[in-house]
């Protein structure tokens, strides 16, 4: 666990010792800020239209919580399609780039160090960018009354729902010593998982409820929903393990080709 | 404490490494001789554990490198051709960096750190950031991070390779210095310099192992640069 920590301590510190760290975070706020004033703006025309038209019945369902704050975790994780190669390309990519890997490789470390050490330094990361966003909830808490137990679900969510994107960007970073290849390879894992089930049958369909189950995206649904449901962290953190074994078996290639 | 036999490499065609098999006892100094592409690097590397073999064994201290790698690994001090620092950190900070990863702790850490910075005379510069390092004390720190912790075999890739006169003059007496606590393995393709720091030289040419003996041997009879240039020169 130590030598874990010292990996996943001296990658985290790399991101900011260097400028992609801040590019990243900087990118990642300008991004869902300006989706998060967009849901603001298109919450406030809603609610001035139909005051004009002064039905009631139609604010059933409208609120911060279903307007703003389900769409906005929603866009977060679409966001981590090119936010999160951006970062996880690095992680190991750059050790064969400096040769530093040839440190790394002869040192008295298991796989499992180097492994586990690069995906905390993954994860370290992307909870101090999701940090940085929780300013906005804030201000809907501030100015407005929602309910606020879906924002701590939400996040809950969109971390695991991250920690699954930076589970396959780090495999992606074993794979080569480019980091340019590494963040496409990675972009395209993402794509593919997004548009997975979008030419689903519309019918209710076996077909449909597995790429459904499938779909990385959807998870989100329940957590930004405010519901905390045991299959989804089941899938999400198994999804993790998944690309975690595939990383190793990079590693072991690297090792034994 | 070092025991290679049967040693194969294959790059696709090219046959890097050829059979190669030798053992150094404990104490020894050797130089792996040989001039540039003869399979000197591929050799260290798999001895280090970097690269698998295609064929052959390596044993170090009696532990297969193979079977228990990294309790292998715990027994050498490795410095690559490149040296393997990391711009961003300070000196200090990559050897801590490194000693954590070699498993020490605390005192023990501290104290390896200050006698590696010590030995490679790396006070002066102790609190620089490794980007803004000289090429002959990125090697002294290279040398420093394979010393920590005092490692029983220490394996060094053409250590005083692109180093100025002057530098190669320091690095040749680190490790000087360094004779007689360690076994050495160093690679080199400048003949003075394995006359000059081992006991031992092993010729390599086209990834075959084609001399060894101790100093001693290569100078009676033919002298070693005789049969360094007759076993390189043709073939
Ligand atoms: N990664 C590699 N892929 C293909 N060939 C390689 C690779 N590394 C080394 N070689 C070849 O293997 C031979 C030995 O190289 P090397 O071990 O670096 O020699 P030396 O260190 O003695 O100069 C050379 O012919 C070199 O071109
Ligand atoms: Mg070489």
């Amino acid at each position: 666990m130590r030598k874990t920590m010292t990996i996943a301590l001296k990658d985290l510190r790399a991101y900011f010792v260097s400028p992609i760290g801040y590019t990243v975070l900087s990118v990642f706020l300008l991004l869902t800020g300006w989706l998060f004033n967009g849901l603001i703006n298109r919450y406030i025309m809603i609610t001035m239209y139909y005051q004009q038209m002064g039905d009631p019945s139609a604010f059933r369902d409208f609120n911060l919580n279903t307007q703003i704050l389900t769409p906005f975790f929603h866009n977060m994780v679409f966001v981590f399609i090119f936010i999160v190669p951006l970062f996880t390309m690095r992680l190991f990519a750059e050790e064969r780039k400096m040769r530093t890997d040839e440190l790394l490789m002869t040192l008295p470390l298991e796989d499992i160090h180097i492994l586990m050490g690069k995906f905390f330094a993954g994860l370290s990361f992307l909870g101090i960018v999701l940090i940085s966003t929780v300013v906005f909830p804030i201000l809907l808490v501030i100015y407005g009354n929602p309910d606020v137990g879906p924002i701590f679900s939400g996040y809950l969510g969109v971390f695991l729902v991250g920690a699954a994107f930076v589970s396959v960007g780090l495999f992606a970073s074993f794979t080569t010593e480019n980091q340019v290849v590494a963040a496409i390879v990675s972009f395209v894992i993402f794509l593919l998982l997004y548009l997975i089930n979008i030419n689903v049958p519309e019918a209710e369909s076996l077909l449909k409820s597995v790429l459904m189950y499938l779909s990385l995206f959807d998870q989100m649904d329940s957590f930004a929903k405010g519901l905390i449901a045991l299959p989804n962290i089941v899938y999400l953190v198994s999804f993790c393990v998944l690309g975690l074994f595939l990383g190793k078996i990079a590693i072991e290639i690297r090792r034994w080709r | 404490m070092l025991e290679v036999s049967g040693l194969t490499k294959r790059y696709g065609d090219i046959l890097a490494v050829d059979d190669v098999g030798f053992r150094l006892e404990k104490g020894e100094v050797a130089a792996f001789l040989g001039p540039n592409g003869a399979g000197k690097t591929t050799t260290l590397r798999i001895v280090t554990g970097y690269l698998p073999p295609t064929a052959g064994a390596v044993v170090i201290g009696g532990v297969d490198l193979r079977r228990e790698p990294t309790k292998a690994k715990r027994m050498v001090g490795y410095l690559p051709e490149i040296p393997p620092l990391y711009p961003e950190m300070r000196v200090e900070g990559y050897l801590r960096f490194v000693g954590k990863l070699k498993g020490l702790r605390k005192q023990e850490l501290e104290k390896a750190i200050e006698e590696a910075i010590d030995r490679c005379r790396l006070k002066d510069v102790r609190r620089r950031f490794v980007y803004a390092l000289s090429k002959g004390y990125r090697q002294r720190l290279g040398l420093a991070q394979a010393i920590l912790g005092n490692p029983g075999l220490l394996i060094l890739d053409e250590p005083t390779a692109g180093l100025d006169p002057a530098q190669i003059v320091d690095m040749r007496s680190f490790i000087l210095e360094l004779k007689g606590s360690h076994t050495i393995l160093l690679s080199t393709h400048i003949l003075s310099e394995a006359a000059q720091i081992c006991n031992r030289v092993l010729i390599i040419h086209k990834g075959k192992l084609v001399g060894d003996g101790t100093l001693e041997q290569f100078a009676t009879g033919r002298s070693l640069e005789e049969t360094y240039m007759g076993l390189v020169a043709y073939s």
